[in-house]
């Protein structure tokens, strides 16, 4: 204790220093849950610059939620409350997550400042096998639903592990519609807990983490599964299709208990296979990969025997896959040298014996990108640098070998080493692969880039932004990418009754059916400011359809399903090219109660 | 006629079954019943494997360290059996031979068990079965898991949710009591854990914060029994508060053990039966809180001036612990580096930083590595300097007694260079090792830092007899690089290695099975921990330990010692007195009966 003294002094010495360098005036207020009286104690109060994400004044609330700062200067801040068990809250939010307001410090004190916070939810319930018995160290995982290319995905939000009584308990939860699936681990691999799904922090690492395991008996005995069997991921409330997953509702402050689940193994079998003309040699490689259809089920992945060119994968579950072949010849330098092999396969009640793959040169898709109106070869350094890719369509994983590159500085590019199949191009952020919330948000444009937009991609003469390009191998395939450098964009004010609507999401897809889920640079989603006004930029031209929804998800426009139940309440319009289009739109009410 | 054709038929069936699958077929056969510990109730659904065993497995030689603890596996395929609802099992049409019998059981909720194991975690010993014998009652008694429970409270009692909660247990290296984590489990939103399938025995429970700034993070529990030792190193958590005033204050959180505070040596030790659940180990993680200091200097990096943005400059705790907070920063393109989260105390700063991909030169560059010991006080660590370079040589030959330089065995001697202290989060380079078959060896580039030379590869009745640069003995202390090394390093391999045997015999003169025996080298040699050596005793109370290096010694056999305790100078002054002398001889083959240490009781 004696040791921390020169310390305190330290502390007491540079606020006296502080204090008398920035005058100003005190603020006080409470938190509170939201909707009632009951204070939240302990809860870190941080006055930030208004946008800005560092504290330049932190509170901690007492046990009567009170908190208090006492001189802070004029200017305008964001007052920002965070505690675990509750969600963050922000000064002036009128619903959870929702904008707020700035707090605007003048030269008079603030004494009623008041925050709201909404307490998490929680989940618990128990594992059991089909006998009763509770089933150790299963991973329970919470998922939410997002959108890819107009099809339902739920990604894995929270987990938790099952205790030797097979109990669970997932907790934190931000209110709201959750799926939950259990996965029992087969062997001595074991998934990682999953604590915090936003805010994440890149900096933190673990650097290693080993463990030895004494051997026991000869196979894993973790979870009583067969040679030929698996546990497969069970959805609650006892399902093996993730379309068919009962939504469990959370509400603020909710413990729900009693969620029981059932899990029990399934019949594997195998997938065994040869690759046709393999030459055994020193330094020949050669993997397989076998990738479920199903994005919820792990790819799997084994070598080729590199004396006889056979594989053979044990414990495949049946289902619908996807099966790749690479072949490295020995002195291969570029993964674009590897030879390739795939085929689609269906495993249902039996062992998939003899396949016989036959690898072959990967092609090469040369081509260049121009900027519309200008000759090739000017202004191309612009695009030297532009992310280049494509991947396989329909997308089943993002572990589908894609060949990807970046454009040189003369504007011209090689996809080098694709199989032949179909495949979708993308260039982000102009043209991103995927819905971009699911990555987090996309990287900034390259400089000069920030008012493009990908107008054509042309192979072979036909355009393939819209359709997606069939690739086959042969000579001399190449493919040009207009880039247009005058985009459009949307900019308006959203009303409810007459009134500016803040808080609104706006969202706008195509208007055409056809391209829905899959134009990705055509789907958009902003929320309006406190004045009701929105604004999106960098709009490819086309005809589009624009929503205002009370209540809807940031990522609600890529959910067709739900698009498709306000059809008739949306207002189309038409962007030219550098066309800015103003409109006044109407809220949608929520339809929750 | 037909009946015994049938048989024939069904006998030829079961004989391809076993071909099948590689499984002799034979006439022995062996049955009994698995029971909870203590009692008669039977255990159903218990999975048996009866494993042949051709060769014993070899115990490591040489300093032990945590990445030399992984297990022998057998190549022979098991015999496999199920226990009933009333716990029996059976195997039939075995071979004759020598087995191992295991039983484990799905659920977690019972130790796992092998024939003839000496305490729950015990190894089991290996028994004849000869042809044609039918084994009966064999007995396996498998021990019910235990559980600790508890909270993890801040200040104000306030619960702490997704707190890591780790149980220890010690193990026993070269001398050293260290605790090693057992399992790791998160606390839940009310600051309650479980700490579950625990194999009877002692634990130390401790708890950190978690960081709950990352996405996932991997807990640590297995299967009963299965959890032999984890580690893991990763970088603390640094609370950074706003005061009201502005002024920021940057603190972290200290593992806190069950009733020691920050200090291991102070804490409680949780007992816990078998079968028993223990509750109410609390933690308090407000005592770990601590103001965190910065570490703040510059990577020089000998010629290039090239600093790859990105490279991680991390801190080492000197002290080894199974979970270690280590301090990490990023080294920015002057080779400026600031890190933060530091608690007062020795650390080794370390960098590694990436050879330059875009310089091709022959040989390719290397990466260069960078250590320097500092101390944390009270204020922040500023000004420091470290130099990283990519190595230096340090060559050596190695002689096989009274052999020639031409010996095939002598090709196959290799030599590793053990890192001294041998700690987790210290990252270790390639250091281009070229061996020739005449014994002349060179690492061309050997980072800085302490390393004892360990040989591997010694043929049968042969050992390391020393390891010598100049006059510095490299099996007393170890070779010490941070410049080019001076001189040789020459190690003898001696040819005369002895072989002690005998028995183990207990109070009444019955043979001791399965108790363990250890050689332990008389003083002034108590601290080369290469000349420790181990075994256990077989059914019949048998023992015998090959590749002895000929000197004085005395023999300890104990009914019950954890591993490697032996080198621990006070465990041992208590029994030194009932332990044998003996001084084994060049080549000898030696042969003495002791007398076991009975266990204690608690």
């Amino acid at each position: 204790m004696k040791r921390l003294l020169p310390l305190v002094w330290v502390a007491l010495s540079l606020q006296t220093a502080i204090a008398q360098v920035t005058p100003g005036v005190p603020l006080q207020g409470i938190v509170t849950q939201m909707g009632s009286d009951e204070v939240v104690w302990g809860a870190t109060v941080e006055l930030r610059k208004e946008g800005g994400n560092t504290a330049l004044y932190g509170a901690v609330t007492g046990v009567d939620g009170k908190f208090a700062f006492p001189s802070v200067p004029a200017a305008r801040y964001q007052l920002v409350a965070t505690s675990p068990g509750f969600v963050p809250a922000e000064y002036g939010q009128k619903r959870m997550k929702g904008a707020g307001l700035p707090l605007i410090v003048s030269g008079q004190a603030m004494t009623n400042l008041r925050l709201e916070m909404v307490p998490t939810g929680a989940i618990s319930g128990r594992v059991t096998d089909p006998y009763g018995q509770p089933i150790a160290i299963a991973d329970v995982f919470v998922l939410k639903s997002s959108y890819q290319e107009g099809r339902r995905i739920l990604t894995q939000f929270l987990s938790a592990k099952t205790d030797e009584r097979g109990e669970f308990r997932v907790f934190w939860l931000t209110p709201g519609t959750y799926y939950l699936n259990v996965v029992v681990p087969d062997g001595t691999n074991q998934a990682d807990l999953i604590i915090n799904s936003d805010n994440i922090n890149p900096a933190t690492s673990i650097i290693g983490v080993r463990t030895i395991l004494r051997d026991v008996l000869s196979r894993p005995i973790g979870t009583g599964a067969a040679e030929n069997e698996a546990h497969v991921p069970v959805y609650y409330p006892s399902t093996t299709n993730p379309q068919q997953a009962r939504p469990i509702e959370v509400r603020a402050g909710e413990d729900i208990r009693g969620i029981y689940i059932t899990a029990g193994v399934v019949r594997t079998f195998h997938v065994r296979g040869v690759v046709s003309n393999f030459v055994a040699g020193a330094g020949i490689q050669g993997q397989t990969r076998l990738i479920p259809t199903d994005p919820a089920w792990p790819p799997m992945q084994t070598p080729l025997d590199s004396n006889t060119g056979k594989f053979d994968y044990g414990r495949v579950v049946p289902g619908s896959y996807i099966l790749y072949v690479q072949v490295r010849p020995p002195g291969a330098t570029s993964p674009a040298d590897a030879l390739w092999a795939t085929m689609p396969l269906e495993v249902r009640e039996q062992d998939v014996d003899n396949l016989t793959l036959v690898p072959r040169a990967g092609i090469n898709l040369t081509g260049k990108v121009v900027l519309d109106g200008q000759p090739a070869g000017t202004l191309a350094s612009l695009v030297g640098g532009l992310f280049l890719g494509m991947r396989p369509d329909p997308l089943v994983t993002q572990q589908a070998p894609s060949p990807s590159t970046r454009v040189s500085p003369d504007g011209t590019f090689v996809l080098a080493g694709a199989i032949a199949g179909n495949y979708r191009i993308y260039a982000p952020p102009l043209l991103s692969p995927n819905n971009p919330a699911l990555l987090g948000g996309l990287p900034p444009s390259p400089p000069g880039l920030e008012n493009s937009y990908v107008k054509s991609i042309r192979v072979g003469g036909a355009d393939v932004l819209d359709s997606g390009v069939r690739l086959i191998p042969i000579e001399g395939l190449s493919m040009e990418i207009v880039l247009g450098t005058n985009a459009g964009s949307l900019e308006g004010r959203v009303t409810r009754d007459g009134n500016p609507a803040a808080d609104v999401t706006v969202g706008m897809l195509p208007n055409t059916f056809s391209a829905r889920g899959y134009r990705t640079d055509m789907h958009r989603t902003i929320l309006t400011d406190a004045s009701g006004h929105f604004q999106l930029r960098g709009l490819p031209p086309g005809d589009y359809k624009v929503f205002a929804w009370e209540d809807a998800d940031k990522d609600a426009i890529m959910d067709l399903d739900f698009v498709r139940g306000y059809e008739e309440k949306g207002t189309r319009i038409e962007i030219a090219d550098g066309e800015k289009k103003i409109i006044e739109l109407n809220v949608i009410p929520s339809r929750l109660p | 006629m037909r009946g015994v054709l049938l048989m024939n038929a069904v006998r030829m069936l079961i004989l391809a079954l076993f071909l099948q699958s590689g499984l002799p077929a034979g006439t022995a056969s062996l049955e009994g019943v698995v029971v909870k510990a203590g009692t008669n109730d039977p255990i159903p659904g218990a999975d048996l494997e009866l494993t042949m065993q051709t060769a014993g497995p070899v115990a490591p030689t040489g300093p032990v360290q945590p990445n030399m603890l992984a297990q022998y596996s057998n190549p022979n395929p098991p015999y496999t059996a199920t226990s009933g609802a009333d716990g029996k099992f059976s195997f039939r049409n075995i071979a004759g031979g020598n087995y191992k019998l295991v039983a484990a059981r799905i659920g977690g909720s019972f130790t796992p068990v092998e024939f003839g194991q000496r305490g729950p975690l015990g190894r089991g010993v290996v028994f004849p079965i000869a042809n044609g014998e039918q084994k009966k009652n064999v007995r396996l008694e498998m021990a019910p898991v235990g559980l600790i429970t508890g909270r993890i409270l801040d200040v104000d009692n306030r619960p702490v949710g997704h707190a890591a909660v780790m149980a220890f247990a010690p193990f026993y290296r070269n001398g050293e009591r260290i605790v090693t984590m057992l399992q790791l489990v998160h606390s839940d939103d009310h600051g309650e854990y479980r700490l579950f399938s625990l194999t009877p025995g002692r634990y130390y429970v401790a708890a950190r914060l978690e960081d709950l700034t990352r996405r996932s993070v991997p807990l640590g529990f297995y299967p009963p029994g299965r959890m032999l030792a984890s580690d893991r190193v990763e970088s603390p958590v640094v609370i950074k508060r706003t005061l009201p005033t502005g002024e920021i204050v940057e603190e972290t959180y200290q593992i806190v053990y069950f009733g020691g505070g920050t200090n291991p040596d102070l804490a409680s030790a949780v007992d816990v039966g078998a079968g028993a659940s223990v509750s109410g180990v609390d933690i308090f993680l407000s005592a770990g809180k601590i103001p965190s200091r910065h570490i703040r200097g510059t990577v020089v990096v000998g010629a290039s001036t090239a600093f790859p943005g990105g490279t991680r400059v991390v801190a080492v705790p000197q002290k080894y612990a199974s979970d270690m907070l280590l301090p990490v920063g990023l080294m920015d393109s002057k080779g400026a580096f600031d890190l933060a989260g530091a608690v007062p105390g020795k650390y080794y700063l370390t960098v590694v930083v990436p050879a330059d991909p875009n310089v091709r030169t022959t040989p390719p560059p290397q990466p260069q590595f960078g250590i320097l010991p500092i101390e944390v006080g009270e204020g922040h660590l500023e000004g420091i300097s470290i130099s990283a370079t990519p190595g230096f040589p340090v060559s050596g030959k190695i002689t096989l007694e009274n052999r020639s330089d031409s010996d095939p065995d002598l090709a196959k001697l290799h030599v590793e260079l053990t890192p001294d202290p041998w700690i987790q989060g210290i990252p270790t380079l390639n250091w281009n090792p070229t061996f020739s078959s005449n014994g002349e060896f060179i690492f061309r580039t050997v980072q800085q830092g302490d390393f004892f030379p360990v040989v591997t590869g010694i043929p049968a009745n042969s050992y390391t007899k020393s390891i010598r640069i100049g006059t510095k003995d490299l099996m007393l202390t170890p070779l010490h690089v941070d410049g080019p090394v001076e001189g040789k390093i020459e190690i003898v391999v001696g040819t005369d290695a002895a072989t002690l045997g005998g028995r183990v015999l207990d109070e009444r003169s019955e043979p001791s099975v399965n108790v363990k025996v250890a050689l332990v080298p008389d003083a002034p040699l108590r601290r080369r921990w290469d000349l420790y050596k181990s075994t256990t005793t077989d059914q019949s109370g048998n023992f015998s330990i090959r590749m002895v290096a000929p000197g004085d010694y005395k023999v300890f056999a104990w009914e019950e010692a954890d591993d490697n305790i032996w080198t621990m100078s006070d465990f041992l002054r208590e029994d030194e007195a009932r332990g044998r002398s003996i001084h084994i001889g060049s080549s000898a083959n030696e042969k003495m009966d002791i007398a076991v240490i009975p266990a204690k009781r608690r």
